[in-house]
């Protein structure tokens, strides 16, 4: 049975980060704009008469008039914006192809490289919809899991008193390392999609036995960087905020009397902001998505050695 | 070839790529013929003003039994019509989809038939429903009764058996209707009715199945949720606006009397139908070669 290490494992996404960071940051662009590019549209399309319904309504306080909103605009406006709606989720899912696609090929194939590890093809079809069904997969066993659990809660809550809070906490325990479980034996459908170019979902199951352990220390591993990376991020936007942009206390008045303006004037104001926020976010995204998303690229490949993909 | 839920799964799509004048052509056409017969029965049971008669329905608030069933009598009787004409086409549409997995040589118009497979087809869907629904209905009074004669004595344990035997009914209910998933296909391709022999054949693959039908409606929803964006999209354009939209919702039969909005809402209906064909080959492809698959198993073992 092939061998699989952690350590190598979790640095490949800081790897990728460290020797290809202009195509990380491209990535996160790539994956801002796809997202927002349908959103952008929808706004230009619906937007101007969304703010002009609002400004009327607040005109219409602001005047004392006991005019009612108008209803039916309102809805007209609102059966528009949900039109978009599909739209706007087929992108995103687009996205995310693009982006999980984008790091399986630099860590899988670095030699492939062409714009960036970008590209609109096949594989990012096949991660568009693996995320999704992995997505779908996810809910229902939620759900499934929340039923059991629920289920030996009220075992428990039927026990005498002493064992009730054993019972309990023993379902709850079980039905949480159950999903961990489930998670991790899943966990090789993306990469292995990605390296066998076909859609693979079930055979992640055979792949990863005699492996939960490793792979579990694996997940567990990236949580701890991600909180960690966080947390790095929280403190470098307050002491931005606080250090750098004068702010000295949190002045709820203001804020309010702020957003009271009528909508196009605070969003004029918040824009730059906005914008700026979204770009460092989108860089932070591609960073973020390649330490989190190659190691498993890394597990796969100790996992299956002869697989067909180039070494980094 | 060894079972592959996920490449079972896939196996609609594979027969649309192979196959697409079949599926998008043949059996979106076939839609459009039992949705036009569809409308026939309603139009010949309600006349003319069928809509203005079916929204009286709807609204009326009898106050008698008596009231109430000569209200709902056309509608029974149009029922009685449609309920037979759905059970043959329904069979019809399984057939066609084993026909061009399991039996593409057999041919027939766009492979449909109607002959003994059908038949067959009609009288397992047919058994299969009665099967469920006494045992749901024979699971749920059992589940009753126990669960109330434990509530009289004490009410949590009556509440905690009514709850998790609910839980074990649902997954029973699932767990039967995967192992007789197969039933079928079996019964299309060895041309007799086999419904039990189904549970032998899926013994030990019931995690795959379960997985490559959950994994075949996630596909359904996702061409689905394509298909809507791409007919209102045409609706939208050909229908003169955003506005159009609204008959995809709430079709109004005045405003049809534009012509530019008639035609819109015609090709709007087209495509919906073509993606509805897509949707039947996603949904009973997988079940055709998850048998041909696990047949296959079966006599290499």
């Amino acid at each position: 049975m092939a061998r699989l290490s952690v350590t190598t494992a979790i640095g490949t996404g800081f790897g990728l980060v460290a020797r290809y960071p202009v195509s990380v940051a491209l990535w996160g662009v790539a994956y801002f704009v796809l997202s927002f590019a349908p959103v952008l549209a929808m706004w230009m399309s619906a937007g101007p008469e969304f703010l002009e319904f609002f400004r009327s309504v607040s005109e219409a306080s602001e005047s004392g008039a006991a005019a009612e909103p108008d209803v039916e605009a309102f809805t007209a406006l609102n059966a528009e914006l949900t039109l978009w709606q599909p739209l706007t989720w087929l992108t995103s899912l687009g996205a995310h192809g693009v982006l999980f696609a984008a790091v399986f090929r630099a860590a899988l194939e670095p030699r492939n490289r062409g714009f960036a590890y970008l590209r609109l093809g096949k594989d990012e079809l096949w991660q568009a919809l693996l995320y999704l069904c992995l997505g779908v997969f996810a809910v229902a066993l939620v759900i499934v899991a929340m039923l059991l659990g629920g289920a030996g809660v009220l075992i428990g809550a039927a026990m005498p008193s002493p064992a009730k809070g054993w019972v309990i906490a023993l379902a709850v325990v079980a039905v949480v390392l159950a999903l961990i479980w489930v998670m991790v034996r899943f966990s090789q459908a993306a990469p292995m999609t990605f390296a066998e170019k076909r859609f693979r979902l079930f055979e992640s199951w055979a792949l990863t036995k005699g492996h939960s352990w490793r792979l579990f220390g694996l997940a567990l591993l990236l949580c701890l960087v991600v909180l960690a990376i966080e947390a790095l991020i929280v403190g470098l936007a307050a002491a931005v905020m606080f250090g750098v942009g004068g702010v000295t206390r949190f002045d709820h008045d203001a804020i309010e009397a702020f957003f009271s303006q009528p909508i196009d004037v605070w969003m004029a104001v918040l824009a730059p902001w906005l914008i700026g926020v979204g770009l460092t976010c989108a860089v932070l995204t591609g960073a973020l998505t390649a330490i989190l998303l190659a190691p498993w690229a890394s597990a796969y490949r100790q996992l299956v050695p002869n697989a067909q993909t180039s070494e980094i | 070839m060894a079972f592959s839920a996920t490449d079972a799964a896939f196996e609609g799509f594979r027969l649309t790529k192979e196959k697409p004048l079949t599926v998008l052509v043949g059996w979106t056409l076939a839609y459009v013929l039992f949705f036009a017969v569809i409308c026939g029965v309603i139009y010949v049971t309600f006349g003319p003003a069928f809509l203005d008669k079916l929204n009286a329905i709807e609204s009326a608030e009898p106050s008698t039994p008596q009231e109430a069933f000569e209200l709902m009598a056309p509608l029974l009787g149009a029922l009685g019509l449609l309920f037979p004409i759905g059970l043959i086409s329904g069979a019809m549409l399984y057939a066609a989809v084993f026909r061009a997995v399991l039996r593409p040589q057999d041919g027939g118009l766009f492979y449909f038939k109607l002959g003994g497979d059908e038949l067959r087809i009609l009288a397992v869907n047919v058994v299969l429903a009665i099967l469920f629904m006494t045992g749901i209905v024979v699971g749920a009074v059992v589940l009753g009764v126990a669960s109330g004669a434990a509530g009289a004595a004490n009410q949590g344990v009556g509440g905690l058996i009514g709850v998790v035997g609910g839980l074990a009914l649902v997954c029973a209910i699932i767990f039967v209707a995967v192992r007789l998933s197969l039933a079928l296909p079996m019964t299309f391709a060895e041309k007799r009715i086999r419904i039990f022999e189904s549970w032998s054949l899926t013994k030990g693959r019931f995690w795959g199945l379960l997985g490559m039908f959950v994994l075949a409606v996630v596909f359904a929803i996702i061409v689905s949720i394509l298909g809507s964006v791409i007919a209102s999209a045409v609706l939208a354009a050909m229908g003169g606006g955003m506005g159009a939209l609204t008959m995809a919702s709430a079709p109004d039969l005045q405003a049809l009397s534009n012509p530019q909005l008639l035609t819109a809402f015609a090709v709007y209906i087209l495509i919906t139908l073509v993606f509805s064909a897509l949707q039947l080959a996603i949904m009973y492809a997988p079940a055709a070669a998850a048998y041909r698959a696990l047949k296959g198993e079966q006599a290499g073992a």
